[in-house]
C-alpha cells in the first residue's frame, strides 16, 4: 500500500506534458468499459435527443436535404474564393495548396470523461481508421460540427466539442439573407453550450448606406485559418439572441447555439483528409 | 470482500459513468455526479479497512486512466494520481467515520458520498493547484472548478446515492462478500 500510495504521489505531481505516454493504458481502459459505456450513451440519447425530434419523417428529410445543399453551395462559394486567391498567388509567384480531398467516416462516441470538468468526447475511430490529429473533424450528420480530433490512439481518437469551457476562440462567419460577403464574429464558448463573440459589422459605403441587420437564426459557419481546411463552411450554430455592444467599439454582440447539443451526441461524421499532410500544412499558426 | 464480483461492478459502474454522466449533467455546465464515488462510499462502508483502502486506490486509479485533460499547448494530458489519492483519503474518511453510522441507511450513503466526495475534489483541486506552480501546462484554473467539483459531489450523494442505494443494499451487498460482523453495526 505505501508503495502504490508513493507511486500515486510521484504521478500526481508529474507535469502533463510528461504523461503522453499513458496514452496507451487510457485507451486500454475505456476500450475495456466501452461495451458498457457506448450502449449506454446510445440509450441517454434516445431518451434525451441532442436536437429537437422532428415527428414528420419527410420534412426531417428535407430539413436535412437543405442543410447539406447549403453547406454545398458554402464550400462552392468559398472554393471559388481560394480560386481566385489562388490565382492571384500563381500570379505572383507564392506556394499555395491544393484543395483537400476527405472521406467520410460514421463512428459512435463510446464515452465522456470520468471528471466532471473535462468535456473531452471519445471516439470509436483511431489511426486504423485514417483518423489524423489535427486534421481531421468531427461532425453531426456532416454538416453540424461537433470539434476537431486532439489526440489519436491504435482504437480511438479525442475531441474537444466547441461548446467546452476550455475551447479556444473561434473565428466565424454569419451568413445574412440577401448580403454576399457574411459578416465576421470570434466566438468565445460560454460554458452554457453557446458561443459569444462581437460582430465586426463594415464601415458604410454607398451601396450599403445602413449597417446590416443581424437577424436571429442566421446560420454561422466555421472560417477560420486556425482550423483544418477540412471543416471550414461548417455549421457553427444559428444566432440565438443579439446584444448590444458596449464600450468604444459599440459592435454587436451575438449569442450563438448549435443546432445540436455537441456534448451529448452519440454518434459523429468524422471528416478524415485523405492526403493528412497536405490537410495539416494548411493549418497557420495555432491549433483548434 | 470477493474481488471478482467487485471488478465486475466496477466494470459496469465505468461503464455507467463514461455513458450516463453527461447525460445527467445539469445543463451544460461541468456539475455532473459520479457513479464511481458512490460505489467507492458503499465499499468503504462496508468492506474491512484495507480492502476499502486498496479498492479506493484502484476505483481512483482507473478514473485517472479514463480522464483526459486540455493542455495549453492545445493538446490533451493523462492526469494520474490525483483521483487515486483523493479517493484513498476519502475512504479513510468513511472508514473513521462509519463506526458511529447505520452503514444500510440510504442516508448514510447519500450523506458519506457527498463527504468523501468533498474530500476527494478537494485533493484533487489542491494536487493540480500545487502543479500551476510550477507552470504545468494544465489550462484551466483548478481553483475555478472548485465549487463545481463540490456541486458535483452534492449531486452525486443526493442523486445517485438515492437511485443507487436499493440496488446496492439489496443486489450487490449479498454476493459482495462483506463480514457480518463489522464497526458499521448500529451500536
Amino acid at each position: 500500500m505505501t508503495i502504490a500510495i508513493t507511486l500515486m504521489l510521484g504521478f500526481a505531481f508529474t507535469p502533463v506534458r510528461y504523461t503522453n505516454w499513458l496514452s496507451g493504458a487510457h485507451e486500454l481502459a475505456t476500450n475495456i468499459f466501452a461495451p458498457i459505456s457506448q450502449p449506454m450513451r446510445a440509450v441517454a440519447t434516445w431518451l434525451n435527443p441532442p436536437a429537437p425530434e422532428i415527428r414528420d419523417r419527410e420534412l426531417a428529410d428535407l430539413q436535412e436535404e437543405s442543410k447539406n445543399w447549403k453547406t454545398l453551395a458554402r464550400q462552392f462559394e468559398s472554393e471559388n474564393r481560394r480560386l481566385r486567391d489562388l490565382v492571384a498567388d500563381l500570379q505572383s509567384g507564392r506556394r499555395v495548396e491544393p484543395r483537400i480531398a476527405v472521406r467520410y467516416l460514421s463512428r459512435p462516441v463510446i464515452g465522456a470523461q470520468s471528471d466532471p470538468g473535462s468535456a473531452l468526447l471519445t471516439v470509436r475511430a483511431g489511426e486504423g481508421s485514417g483518423v489524423t490529429e489535427r486534421s481531421t473533424v468531427a461532425t453531426v450528420r456532416g454538416v453540424q460540427l461537433v470539434g476537431a480530433v486532439k489526440a489519436v490512439g491504435a482504437r480511438t481518437c479525442t475531441i474537444q466539442p466547441i461548446t467546452s469551457d476550455d475551447h479556444p476562440q473561434i473565428r466565424g462567419a454569419i451568413v445574412l439573407e440577401g448580403r454576399e460577403l457574411p459578416l465576421e464574429t470570434l466566438l468565445t464558448p460560454v460554458g452554457d453550450g453557446t458561443l459569444r463573440g462581437g460582430v465586426e459589422i463594415p464601415a458604410p459605403t454607398p451601396d450599403e448606406p445602413t449597417p446590416p441587420e443581424i437577424t436571429l437564426g442566421s446560420e454561422v459557419v466555421l472560417a477560420d485559418d486556425v482550423w483544418p481546411q477540412t471543416a471550414q463552411q461548417l455549421l457553427i450554430g444559428l444566432v440565438e439572441r443579439v446584444e448590444a455592444g458596449s464600450g468604444d467599439a459599440g459592435r454587436p454582440i451575438v449569442i450563438v447555439r448549435p443546432t445540436v447539443r455537441v456534448r451529448r451526441v452519440s454518434e459523429v461524421v468524422l471528416r478524415i483528409p485523405l492526403d493528412p499532410d497536405t490537410a495539416s500544412s494548411s493549418i497557420s499558426g495555432g491549433r483548434p | 470482500m470477493n474481488w471478482l464480483v467487485a471488478a465486475v461492478i466496477t466494470w459496469a459502474f465505468f461503464g455507467l459513468e463514461l455513458g450516463l454522466g453527461e447525460m445527467l449533467r445539469i445543463g451544460e455546465g461541468d456539475i455532473g455526479p459520479s457513479f464511481i464515488a458512490v460505489l467507492m462510499t458503499f465499499i468503504a462502508l462496508h468492506a474491512p479497512a484495507k480492502s476499502a483502502t486498496w479498492a479506493a486506490l484502484i476505483l481512483g486509479f482507473l478514473a485517472d486512466l479514463t480522464w483526459t485533460i486540455e493542455r495549453s499547448d492545445g493538446g490533451v494530458g493523462y492526469p494520474l494520481g490525483a483521483t487515486a489519492l483523493g479517493m484513498v483519503l476519502g475512504a479513510r474518511l468513511i472508514i473513521a467515520a462509519r463506526g458511529s453510522l447505520r452503514g444500510d441507511h440510504p442516508l448514510t450513503l447519500i450523506f458519506m458520498t457527498t463527504a468523501a466526495g468533498f474530500v476527494t475534489q478537494i485533493v484533487i483541486t489542491a494536487i493540480f493547484s500545487f502543479r500551476q506552480l510550477y507552470g504545468d501546462a494544465v489550462i484551466r484554473s483548478p481553483t475555478e472548478q472548485l465549487g463545481e467539483r463540490l456541486l458535483s459531489s452534492l449531486y452525486s450523494g443526493l442523486l445517485l446515492g438515492l437511485v443507487l442505494w436499493l440496488p446496492l443494499r439489496f443486489l450487490v451487498q449479498p454476493i459482495m462478500g462483506f463480514p457480518a460482523d463489522r464497526s458499521t453495526r448500529p451500536r
